[in-house]
């Protein structure tokens, strides 16, 4: 996954340019992907990419000079989300290309695709939080301050406490 | 090359046959020209030029014979327009002359029957050598090079203001020292084949590539559009820029007025620090977060995590950075890395397998050692996102408050301005000038923005598009080469800026050199990456009073002779040369003008000035007046005919 191209596409593609082009906040493609994913896992949001012709593609290049980041998030997304499965199983999954590289492809893509999902659902939260009906830079701005503050007053402290927030912010 | 004497005939407005010798001696070597505007003086700058290179930049350049002349000419009657200029060059006396005949056609008008231009060598024993190549006089002095010998009057404004013009000017100069037109011609070169190589592509995946091909010619015709629209709004904002400039002049003039519009500068200049502040403090919010925003989002969703994830329970005996397979290599190689020997059954064996218990992935305590660690990393990361993007945050609203304010204070100026009788209507006209260069200003900012973002889309699209080529084999060779030509094409760009930045400092240095000399203040003079100029002080700030002064048209002058003396063969190191220009004294300080006089001889052998009679009378006179070797007047005519007569010599 890590190899690949990430590709966005319609909706989420659109979003993402804006926020890199309009807002001041982000300057890459890149650093919107990262930020969206963890919005969406903070905020328990998901989304599906569909496939359209209008897209916004990250080169593998790119990614890769955020593997560190993006690996550590994506492991971080699995354990959050699998909370069901047995303590063994999840490290193994949530861990699995960190020690070897000869890993299981279809379970660390799991990973990856489960980061790039929370990524969709966070660029929407990000868009509409920074964004939103504004339409001058300065809005954006400020509108931005907003957004981290709440999240700076926010406290998780079990899986209840994400579920009430994500409900508040869907 | 020193210019002896000019003699013209029937030259515009200079009727029959007049000379001017102008001083070429050592110590006394001004000539001065003195007329009121009209009399002719840049007239008689351009006949050199004229003379010399056969170039006339004056407005109906056709008339060149005198006017009542050609009135009271007869049908089949002719007449001649000539220039001769006297140049002593290598110790050798040049003579050059361009001479026009005109006949009067039975219908009135005027035809130029023939051109002759010649260049004579006048012999040591007075002879003349006829039929010297004119290519002689071109080696003498390029016609290129000209330019760094004669200043016509608008020119040292321009060069004093660094307007449109005088950057051109400057930019030239530094172009031509310079002489890399060969390489930009390279990059254009380049660009195009890099085009080539696209279009030679075999297109496997049709559809997508035509496309692509289809959107990147769609987005290159753009964005030269939009880098032509943001060079025409950036001359418009010049041009505006400029008059608001004398407007502002015009309104400081007004006593009453000064101190409020000194005090609006000093606000204006406010609010561009701290409009430039705000810009800098939202380049870092975007680095923040770059680098931190994600981190600070995820130290929220950590303790979750620790749930899940008891360390406590984690078997801490593993050895960081290896896994199980290094162990299996080492038993099926029965050796250990240290030399001992691994035989299945012996001590080592069983440490080995043992130690392998505890590795991954049979264990995963190193790997949550290594994830602990970096959670720790992500904690330090996020901890002071919030503050720090606070900080700023509040920062950039101060600003933006203080910005208001200022408005505010610069708006009740503007009334109280308004209400000043005699400023009145410049007041309105400035604020019409200044809605403009807003506007102005905002649409460069806008095609600029865009411009980025088409730039950025060319980027990825090619990088999509050579991707995509490399599906097919055949495209591997052309690919190949296509990211040698834009490597080459990168570098060739870069070479050039290096080399042109080069230069740029030299003139700077030289400008500087002689700006200190000119002035008795600590300001210095700086010439930026796009020409344009500040005069900063001591602390590095601008200063705009010491910017717009003849000063820095003389330290313009002086650093592009010698930049040019410096660096180009065909100016002679040990050879005089002239300068002719067109001198504006009047608005010199007594201290100033003496510091000019004093650096005039280090610029140039010989000069020749033209200046206004009344400008030049007084203060200033007294003190070139011990160089000056010759003296003339231009004396206009304005009875029933119109010319003018040079008296003196």
């Amino acid at each position: 996954m890590l190899a690949d191209n990430v590709i966005f596409y319609g909706d989420t593609a659109n979003k993402m340019r804006f926020l890199k082009d309009e807002t001041n906040l982000f300057s890459r493609f890149l650093d919107v992907y990262i930020a969206g994913g963890v919005v969406g896992m903070l905020f328990n949001q998901k989304g599906e990419n569909n496939v359209t012709n209008n897209k916004a593609t990250i080169f593998a290049d790119q990614i890769s000079t955020e593997s560190m980041r993006i690996k550590y998030f994506s492991s971080l997304a699995f354990i959050i989300d699998n909370s069901d499965l047995s303590e063994e199983i999840l490290l193994k999954e949530a861990f699995s290309d960190w020690f070897s590289e000869n890993y299981d492809q279809d379970s660390n893509n799991n990973k990856y695709k489960l980061f790039q999902s929370y990524a969709i659902g966070g660029i929407d939260i990000l868009y509409d939080e920074i964004v939103g009906e504004a339409t001058d830079k300065e809005s954006y701005l400020y509108n931005f301050y907003k957004f981290i503050k709440k999240i700076e007053n926010e406290n998780i402290d079990d899986e209840m406490d994400r579920a009430i927030l994500g409900g508040l912010m869907s | 090359m020193l210019i002896k004497s000019i003699e013209l005939k029937n030259f515009r407005q200079f009727k029959g046959k007049q000379k001017i010798i102008f001083s070429t001696n050592k110590n006394d070597n001004i000539t001065v020209i003195k007329g009121e505007n009209g009399a002719g003086k840049t007239t008689l700058l351009e006949a050199f030029l004229w003379c010399l290179y056969g170039e006339l930049n004056l407005p109906n350049k056709e008339k060149i014979l005198t006017e009542d002349i050609g009135n009271e000419l007869k049908p089949n009657d002719t007449e001649d327009v000539f220039v001769e200029v006297n140049l002593i060059h290598h110790n050798k006396e040049y003579i050059m002359r361009r001479l026009h005949s005109f006949m009067k056609l039975n219908n009135g008008d005027l035809d130029r029957v023939s051109k002759i231009e010649k260049v004579l060598l006048k012999n040591p024993d007075g002879t003349l050598t006829e039929n010297i190549d004119k290519e002689e006089i071109y080696n003498i002095l390029p016609d290129e090079l000209s330019t760094y010998f004669f200043f016509d009057g608008e020119r040292i404004e321009n060069l004093s203001k660094a307007n449109r013009e005088g950057k051109k000017d400057i930019s030239n100069a530094v172009k031509n020292i310079l002489g890399l037109d060969i390489l930009l011609d390279a990059e254009k070169h380049l660009k195009k084949i890099i085009k080539e190589f696209e279009d030679e592509y075999s297109e496997d995946n049709q559809e997508e590539m035509k496309q692509l091909k289809n959107d990147l010619e769609d987005l290159r015709s753009k964005k030269d559009n939009f880098k032509q629209l943001i060079e025409t709004k950036t001359e418009e904002k010049e041009i505006l820029n400029f008059k608001i400039e004398e407007l502002n002049e015009k309104i400081k003039k007004n006593s009453s007025a000064q101190k409020d519009q000194q005090l609006r500068e000093k606000y204006e200049d406010q609010i561009y620090n701290n409009k430039e502040d705000i810009l800098s403090l939202k380049k870092d919010i975007e680095k923040n977060n770059k680098n931190s925003f994600p981190e600070f989002l995820a130290n929220k969703l950590i303790d979750l995590c620790s749930d899940k994830i008891n360390l406590s329970d984690i078997e801490t005996k593993g050895i960081l950075g290896i896994d199980g397979s290094a162990i299996d290599t080492i038993i099926k190689r029965g050796e250990c890395i240290c030399g001992q020997k691994v035989v299945e059954g012996n001590k080592n064996y069983k440490n080995l397998v043992e130690q392998k218990e505890f590795q991954p992935p049979a264990s995963l305590g190193t790997i949550i050692l290594q994830f602990n660690s970096q959670t720790s990393e992500v904690k330090k990361t996020g901890e002071d996102f919030f503050e720090d993007f606070k900080g700023k945050y509040i920062s950039i609203e101060k600003k933006r408050d203080s910005i208001e304010n200022l408005n505010k204070e610069i708006n009740n100026i503007s009334d109280r301005l308004k209400s000043a009788e005699d400023v009145k209507s410049l007041e309105v006209k400035r604020e019409t000038k200044k809605d403009e260069l807003q506007k102005i200003q905002n649409e460069i900012i806008q095609y600029t923005s865009e411009l980025n973002i088409i730039e950025s889309t060319i980027d990825s699209k090619e990088s999509e598009l050579d991707k995509l080529a490399l599906n097919n084999n055949k495209n591997n060779k052309i690919a190949i080469r296509k990211a040698y030509t834009a490597e080459l094409r990168k570098k060739i760009k870069k070479y050039y800026e290096k080399k042109e930045n080069q230069i740029r400092q030299d003139l700077n240095k030289q400008v500087g050199k002689i700006f200190k000399q000119l002035i008795e203040t600590n300001h210095q003079i700086k010439i930026n990456d796009d020409y344009t100029f500040e005069v900063v002080d001591i602390d590095g700030n601008t200063s705009t009073s010491q910017g717009q002064n003849v000063i820095t048209s003389f330290a313009f002058i002086g650093g592009l002779i010698n930049l040019a003396k410096d660096k180009l063969d065909d100016i002679e190191v040990t050879e005089p040369y002239p300068l002719v220009m067109d001198a504006p004294f009047s608005k010199l300080s007594n201290a100033h003008r003496e510091n000019v006089i004093k650096l005039l001889p280090e610029i140039a052998e010989q000069f020749i000035l033209f200046t206004v009679d009344s400008q030049f009378d007084g203060e200033v006179e007294k003190t070139v007046q011990p160089k000056i070797g010759q003296q003339y007047n231009l004396k206009m005519h304005m009875d029933n005919k119109k010319y003018t007569e040079i008296i003196g010599g």
